[in-house]
């Protein structure tokens, strides 16, 4: 064969070889797209005993009423959430409920904190938790010029919330 | 002037006769997106100190692919498939499966297990011939509080490879 044709040839397989080669695979497409809402839950596993002050020692104010026997439970995928603790009516005077909650993996516990009618910050810190069997410990102390106060309750409300 | 006709003339008209041939390559059609998962706290295993599911799956039918313009049944073809994200994490992943051989002269086969899609090509299932109806099922696992609230989106590209 001519060289010119070996040439021509040449080129004209290696123009086919490109267009084969651009025809060869084709493509389709699919979108794939979900949303996670923000997820903030918090849950007591009940309430505590009864409260009761009954005895102090001789020269001192009565001893604190402490009870642990509840928990709570959180699930949060946000940042940086804090928990904040409210009671719905203010305790009678001369007595003070405080609330201790035990810290999630992430964030820090405030400790003791006295409850209020308007929230106070008990955990902050928390990130992107699920985590349950969190102990609350609540104490309830009155001095002597509380009096007998009989069978007062209050509702104990704890908010997971947004700590920026 | 007939050295021209040799050496030019005749390679031209060989490509004309011989692209549409080759033009007929093979093609491929998806139908179907998935856009309707939304996580919320009612996703919680069990409520406040539980996490998510860790995996949804869509519909059987989520897409269905059409493979067609093969030669012939015995014309054989692989399907690729990758992903490329447009808003996505480290933390869910895809999976894509062939739930059924939709209809057709030729054959198919792979891919009736759950692979996980990559941002690189990978080989998903192969066959001959044209097929028609293919449905597909994806999954989104691995999904917990650890991922933070936000829309997720990535695009699947399915190609069909000439084999």
């Amino acid at each position: 064969m001519h060289c010119k044709n070996i040439r021509a040839f040449f080129l004209l397989f290696s123009f086919m070889a490109i267009v084969a080669s651009a025809f060869s695979a084709q493509s389709a497409s699919q979108v794939v797209t979900f949303s996670v809402t923000a997820i903030n839950e918090i849950a007591v596993s009940g309430n505590p005993g009864a409260l009761v002050v009954t005895a102090a020692t001789a020269g001192s104010q009565p001893h604190e009423a402490i009870d642990d026997s509840t928990t709570y439970l959180i699930s949060s995928n946000g940042t940086n959430m804090k928990i904040t603790g409210s009671i719905n009516a203010a305790m009678p005077a001369g007595v003070s409920l405080k609330i201790n909650l035990a810290a999630p993996t992430s964030g820090s516990s405030a400790g003791d904190v006295a409850l209020g009618i308007v929230s106070s910050d008990l955990v902050s810190g928390t990130t992107q938790v699920a985590e349950a069997g969190k102990k609350i410990t609540y104490k309830l102390s009155a001095t002597v010029a509380a009096g007998v106060v009989v069978n007062a309750n209050t509702t104990v409300t704890l908010t997971l919330t947004d700590g920026n | 002037m007939k050295s021209y006709l040799h050496t030019f003339l005749r390679p031209v008209l060989l490509v004309f006769f011989l692209l549409p041939l080759m033009a007929a390559a093979i093609d491929i059609a998806v139908t179907g997106a998935w856009t309707d998962l939304f996580i919320t706290a009612n996703d919680l295993t069990a409520g406040a100190g539980s996490n998510l599911n860790g995996q949804y799956e869509s519909n059987i039918d989520q897409a269905t692919i059409d493979i067609f313009n093969t030669a012939g049944n015995s014309d054989a073809w692989r399907v690729d498939v990758k992903r490329t994200d447009t808003a996505w994490s480290s933390i869910p992943i895809l999976s894509v499966r062939r739930y059924d051989s939709g209809s057709g002269a030729g054959s198919i086969s792979g891919g009736l297990a759950y692979q996980t899609v990559g941002t690189t090509d990978m080989s998903f299932f192969s066959g001959t011939g044209d097929r028609t109806g293919v449905r597909i099922q994806l999954k989104i696992s691995n999904v917990s509080l650890s991922l933070s609230p936000g829309n997720y989106s990535s695009t699947i590209l399915y190609t069909v490879v000439d084999l």
